[in-house]
């Protein structure tokens, strides 16, 4: 298949103009002005159309807290203790979440679905790909590495300060360094008889000590991110991403000297005291110092609109006069959240060998009047808007969502 | 006349007034806190400050619609939200009034304005009769323009325990009979000869204005239909109603219409995010504009999103809006539909609430170079602005 005549944003460089996209078996064949067309190859005219590479979010609760946010869909958070490394993601997650084909709509092509922030230690998260299926296990994004939730500040204190703690920020350092050690010394397999009981959950966090299981870290707060820089030093590992890191800037090239990501959201702000200091400069002050910036929406309004998080973002950062441009923007919703997962190699440019994970815009995707048209995964097409589902996709809402 | 504030022209920008096409290269002067003409080629005062504005764009103020902007500054620290009955209060509080607590010192309002936001109907939260909304203007000083602006219904408000439908409209029901009776009985009930009534004199009071028609009455419903249910007792107590939420209003849009009822709609909201809005849908408040509904945009109490009402706007355009419609939605319409007839436009005798900005203002790359309240020139800064400049560049750690 030949994506043909278009602006083609590959997120490895910069914006190519009247640029065509070669697709063969799932994967990106060539990028560029004028390829050579192979015969027999079916082509579809961009006409001056925008493509980047599918979206990626790499923090979302689609469904692990579906739609309807009902008592029975509250999945997200395992509250029988505040350490929860052998829980699962996709062990919770309901395919049927609505907000899938809505995502899906706005031009995503990978998750990655958290457990919440309840938890000193949530459970592991899922990286999915948003291609329907009846099971999380269908939908996996073929080898992309496992991820640990974690998490410091408001949320585990509120949680469980009335129910055995930790009640304060210090306690949660310290029951997270005694829950490392165990850890660090864990040895299943010490039991002569072979009769000993593995622990997984200790197991887990064995594998996270290894390096095998990147850490991805619920953390606002510039001081609390460098007691966690601490504390891992400790145990010599790194987390891989600091999520909703809204205090990021003021720590961008330590962050950036480490290469541990930062997860950022566009213009939430506020309405909780360690997200007080969040701009909306952020994601362009951490990508100027040379840190690795990803966008995620935590929100099914936003998982719908996260081209324009990008938008949002990147005007921020030239009103502040940091020098930034689009192709540098485009990053933070797509390449660099791949590097946030472990993907990178697979997916998040528009380079030769990448899977054929891409959007086909109506316009420049960081206009608010753009829609995507096409959605790929894979190389195989997952959504068209010309051409409406006649029913949704989620059993939910078959039978239950009405034609106007 | 005294002036205070010297003569200003915006010149040589695409004026949007708020009703109908923009006017090109066109000048907007501003005499004190008011618009005194608006067009190509008027006569400039002497000694007016000329501001040249060439490939900029002006717009009326934006209008939030239903907004918790300065009775919000932290959400999560309940000691930092007013205007609230909180939840253990009697759902019943029709006199709370919003005016009383409202703060114009509440740092999350420059944000707002940073959105080109400039004035807001303020609601009170929670409850089932939560109480009386404000109009401002976000200025600094005497924020507040009209007190008892409208009276706020909310059937969200109820709680979310077994039953909490059913108890909202029993209640709600049994508040406007017992409103209807004190109303044609005032005498006898200060004489104690009145049966006894479910509400407090000072609710009673609050609730008969509202039957008199002295200011209106905003439902928050979404559930189509609850929506027929509100209008059925809309009818019955012939009461001026404005609908807030709708999200499954396009079911019942031309029953909307009928009645003559407007509605204020956030247009981020597509999702079934609770069994009440199942059919929500991005081209709800397009399906309610068809029919004939006159619909104002709002983020619907998210204070801290209120910069974004812009967006919204955007959003409702690739939804299918017509951009001046979608423009109107934020300015014009809210005001009218809320008796504020010198706001929202940009014409002689209108408020000076104007928004100067570099380019498509429901656009995302786009920012207000110049923010007017009425009339004087606010300081665009918002904390989030002072933080970035503090860490351009970083501290020795």
């Amino acid at each position: 298949m030949l994506l043909r005549d278009g602006f083609v944003m590959t997120a490895a460089g910069p914006t190519l103009e009247h640029a065509d996209v070669w697709i063969r078996d799932g994967k990106i064949r060539d990028v560029g002005v004028d390829l050579p067309l192979p015969s027999g190859v079916p082509v579809i005219e961009l006409r001056g159309r925008w493509v980047t590479p599918g979206l990626i979010d790499p923090h979302t609760h689609i469904g692990v807290y579906s739609l309807p946010l009902v008592k029975a869909h509250a999945d997200g958070n395992e509250t029988s203790g505040a350490f929860q490394p052998a829980v699962h993601a996709e062990e919770a997650f309901w395919p049927q979440d609505p907000v899938i084909e809505r995502a899906l709509a706005g031009g995503v092509t990978t998750i990655h679905v958290l457990p919440g922030s309840a938890n000193l230690v949530g459970g592991q998260g899922a990286t999915l790909r948003l291609k329907p299926g009846l099971s999380a296990r269908s939908m996996r994004f073929p080898d992309a590495p496992a991820t640990m939730k974690m998490a410091c500040g408001e949320n585990p204190k509120r949680v469980y300060g009335k129910k055995g703690g930790p009640s304060t920020r210090m306690g949660e350092v310290a029951l997270l360094r005694k829950e490392l050690e165990a850890a660090r010394v864990y040895e299943p397999d010490k039991d002569e008889k072979g009769k000993k009981a593995a622990d997984h959950g200790k197991a887990a966090l064995a594998a996270v000590l290894d390096g095998k299981i990147l850490i991805q870290n619920h953390c606002y707060r510039a001081d609390e991110m460098l007691l966690r820089l601490d504390l891992f030093r400790e145990f010599d590992v790194k987390p891989r991403a600091f999520h909703h890191a809204v205090e990021a800037y003021k720590i961008r090239d330590t962050l950036a000297a480490e290469d541990v990501g930062a997860v950022v959201w566009a213009d939430w702000w506020g309405v909780k005291m360690e997200l007080l200091d969040a701009v909306p400069a952020s994601a362009a002050l951490l990508d100027s110092a040379g840190a690795r910036v990803a966008l995620h929406s935590d929100s099914p309004v936003d998982v719908q609109i996260l081209n324009q998080q990008a938008a949002v973002a990147l005007a921020a950062g030239l009103r502040a006069g940091i020098q930034v441009d689009r192709d540098r923007a485009i990053r933070w919703v797509t390449a660099n959240p791949a590097w946030v997962l472990g993907i990178e190699k697979q997916v998040g440019t528009l380079e030769p060998d990448k899977e054929a994970d891409l959007v086909v815009w109506s316009e420049d995707p960081f206009s608010v009047y753009a829609q995507a048209d096409l959605v790929f995964i894979a190389g195989e097409p997952v959504y068209d808007r010309a051409h409406p589902r006649a029913h949704p996709l989620s059993d939910f809402e078959l039978g239950i969502r009405k034609a106007p | 006349m005294i002036r205070i504030l010297a003569a200003v022209a915006l010149a040589g920008a695409t004026v949007y007034t708020g009703e109908g096409p923009p006017l090109t290269d066109a000048t907007v002067l501003i005499e004190g806190n008011r618009v005194a003409a608006v067009g190509q080629d008027i006569p400039l005062p002497e000694g007016t400050r000329v501001i040249e504005l060439a490939n900029s764009v002006v717009t009326p103020g934006l209008i939030d619609a239903a907004s918790r902007l300065g009775v919000t500054e932290v959400l999560a620290e309940h000691t930092t939200v007013a205007a609230t009955g909180g939840a253990d209060y009697d759902p019943v509080r029709a006199a709370l009034r919003v005016e009383d607590s409202f703060n114009p010192a509440s740092f999350v309002i420059p944000v707002a304005r940073l959105g080109g936001v400039t004035s807001a109907v303020v609601i009170p939260k929670g409850g089932l009769i939560s109480g009386q909304s404000v109009w401002v203007d976000l200025a600094e000083r005497a924020p507040v323009r009209k007190t008892s602006l409208a009276l706020n219904v909310s059937l969200k408000g109820m709680g979310k325990g077994p039953g909490a439908r059913a108890r909202a409209f029993l209640r709600l029901r049994e508040a406007l009979e017992d409103a209807r009776l004190f109303r044609a009985n005032r005498g006898p009930y200060i004489s104690r000869k009145l049966r006894d009534l479910s509400l407090s004199a000072s609710d009673l009071d609050v609730l008969s204005r509202a039957l008199d028609q002295e200011f209106p009455v905003v439902f928050e419903v979404d559930r189509a239909a609850d929506i027929r249910t509100v209008l059925e007792i809309v009818r019955e107590h012939k009461l001026h109603a404005i609908l807030l939420g709708v999200a499954e209003g396009w079911m019942v849009a031309n029953e909307i219409a009928n009645a003559h009822v407007p509605v204020l709609v956030n247009p981020y909201e597509n999702l079934p995010t609770s069994f009440d809005t199942l059919q929500s849908r991005e081209d709800n408040a397009l399906r309610l504009h068809r029919a004939g509904v006159r619909v104002a945009f709002t983020l619907r109490g998210e204070a801290h999103r209120a910069h974004r009402l812009r967006f919204a706007a955007g959003n409702a355009v690739a939804a299918g809006f017509s951009y001046e419609s979608a423009l109107a939605a934020i300015t014009r319409i809210p005001a009218e539909i809320f008796g504020m007839i010198d706001e929202g436009t940009i014409k002689p005798g209108a408020l000076a609430n104007i928004v100067v900005w570099n380019g498509d203002p429901l656009e995302l790359m786009t920012w207000p170079t110049h923010v007017f309240v009425r009339g004087e020139a606010m300081d665009l800064r918002s904390r989030q602005d002072l933080l970035t400049e503090r860490y351009l560049t970083l501290p020795p750690q």
